[in-house]
């Protein structure tokens, strides 16, 4: 499934101008999310319940366009990138299971294109303590699941993960929601 | 409402917050205060005909003339009006005694004072707002060079402030032109607001586009000339202070007009005591959080208006 491309809309839609560092890409990311998570004093009341989930997805769905077509014009991806098609594994490695041990898979892809956790942290802009826990499925080191979902999209999409948001989505499935 | 406005007529700056208590007339006064210091000769005005206090701020008990000799007529020129407050540059224009009729006034009247404001002999009308957001308070904010908008970190005061904020962009909009037929279309529109989708002022402007194309285009552009400005006051937690930022960045992606923050005021006990003092914080305790706080905003304040 293709993820399309960042319209000006969606860079709009973050407040930051196109072409904008990965830096201030993700810093937007989390404020926007900040800003319009349900129970945030800076929106309160400003919009019906349903509104806001559909603000918030589509801030992610921006997100997602922005750093697919950031990633896929920035001059330090290797270009020999392995895809994620797993049958192609070494006899060592099984592949874990995407559906049921999405960490584990994360852990496993990060490795076989050979990034430590730091390499992710530098190219995402996420903190390695958070990638480990990510990878270790521990909601109890991480903040609230909108956060977490936006990372998981960023590090899906650096590992060439097929549908981000999916892939997001399905990991946060059986997470606890902050009551 | 839309005055021209040549080099020669001051800025007029309304300070509104669709609440009560949330520090605006505190506010507004040291903002004045500390203006002079940068040579501009500013006037506050007590807008807040009914509940009026801002002589008391600057520790004047029963000021003469007021506001009300001027709307009862007794004064004809609203410069006579202004009153000395102790600080060098700085004149107030108190409504005390205003009566409640004065309160809300006919537009006619409020051209008039906007007017008259306009031809004071200073560099910055600093409109003080009453709360809540009728039209009389409105049509001050949205009529202003710069509209400013004082919240405190409350559920409370941030819902006022987009009650107040929405309203005054359909105001603004409505008075572009106050024909009865372009009111009577509007007022079907916003009737209709939740089955046509209608949540944002551009929203409405599209909807008017559909059938009065040239008038969509004039609501455009007046939206474009209010550029409403967040002050955050009271500011207790460290996390409070971004949000002027976040209130600033959620009002414009969704009413899809800029609003810009200017930034935020810590608590401060020297502010309580210069109230009791009846004197500005600014000039009492320069070196307070609040004084300094407020140093930073008149600063981007200036900028924004290019004053």
């Amino acid at each position: 499934m293709m993820t399309g491309s960042p319209d000006p809309g969606d860079w709009a839609l973050l407040g930051i101008e196109p072409g904008a560092s990965a830096d201030e890409i993700h810093c937007a990311f989390r404020k926007n999310i900040e800003t319009w998570k349900p129970g945030a004093l800076a929106t309160y009341n400003l919009m019906e319940p349903e509104e806001r989930q559909e603000r918030l997805a589509a801030i992610e769905t921006a997100y997602e366009h922005i750093l697919a077509s950031s990633q896929s014009t920035e001059a330090t991806v290797p270009a020999n990138l392995p895809t994620p098609v797993m049958h192609g594994a070494g006899p060592t490695a099984a592949a874990p299971d995407r559906e049921s041990a999405p960490g584990d898979y994360l852990r496993y892809l990060r490795q076989r294109q050979g990034m430590n956790l730091k390499d992710v942290e530098r190219r995402i802009k996420i903190n390695h303590v958070q990638l480990e826990a990510i990878e270790e499925g521990r909601p109890d080191l991480l903040p609230a699941p909108v956060f977490v979902r936006g990372f998981l999209i960023a590090y899906a999409q650096l590992l060439n993960i097929e549908d981000p948001s999916g892939f997001a989505k399905a990991y946060l499935k059986d997470w606890p929601q902050p009551g | 409402m839309e005055a021209g406005i040549s080099r020669s007529e001051p800025q007029v700056w309304a300070v509104g917050g669709g609440k009560g208590g949330v520090g605006k007339s505190v506010f507004t006064v040291n903002l004045g205060a500390v203006l002079v210091r940068r040579n501009l000769r500013v006037a506050i005005v007590d807008a807040d005909l009914g509940g009026a206090n801002l002589h008391t701020l600057i520790g004047l008990d029963s000021p003469r003339p007021t506001l009300a000799d001027f709307l009862e007529r007794r004064i004809t020129n609203l410069e006579d009006v202004l009153l000395p407050t102790g600080i060098r540059g700085l004149s107030l224009l108190s409504g005390a005694r205003a009566m409640v009729q004065a309160a809300n006034p006919k537009y006619a009247q409020k051209e008039k004072i906007l007017r008259h404001l306009c031809n004071l002999p200073v560099d910055v009308v600093l409109l003080d707002l009453g709360g809540g957001s009728a039209f009389n308070v409105l049509d001050f904010f949205i009529a202003a060079h710069l509209s400013i908008l004082v919240v405190v970190p409350e559920h409370t005061s941030v819902e006022n402030a987009y009650q107040f904020l929405k309203a005054a962009f359909y105001r603004k909009l409505q008075r572009v032109q106050p024909r009865a037929e372009v009111s009577r279309i509007l007022k079907d529109l916003m009737r209709r607001k939740t089955e046509l989708g209608i949540s944002t002022p551009g929203d409405l402007i599209s909807a008017v586009g559909n059938f009065a194309p040239e008038m969509a285009v004039k609501m455009a552009t007046a939206l474009k000339g209010f550029k409403p400005t967040i002050v955050v006051n009271r500011v207790q937690l460290p996390r409070e202070r971004d949000l002027a930022d976040e209130i600033a960045r959620a009002s414009t992606t969704y009413f899809g007009t800029p609003v810009s923050a200017a930034g935020w005021i810590d608590a401060d006990p020297l502010l309580v005591r210069s109230v009791q003092e009846r004197k500005p914080a600014v000039e009492r305790y320069p070196g307070g959080s609040f004084s300094k706080a407020m140093m930073r905003i008149a600063n981007t304040l200036v900028l924004t208006t290019g004053l």
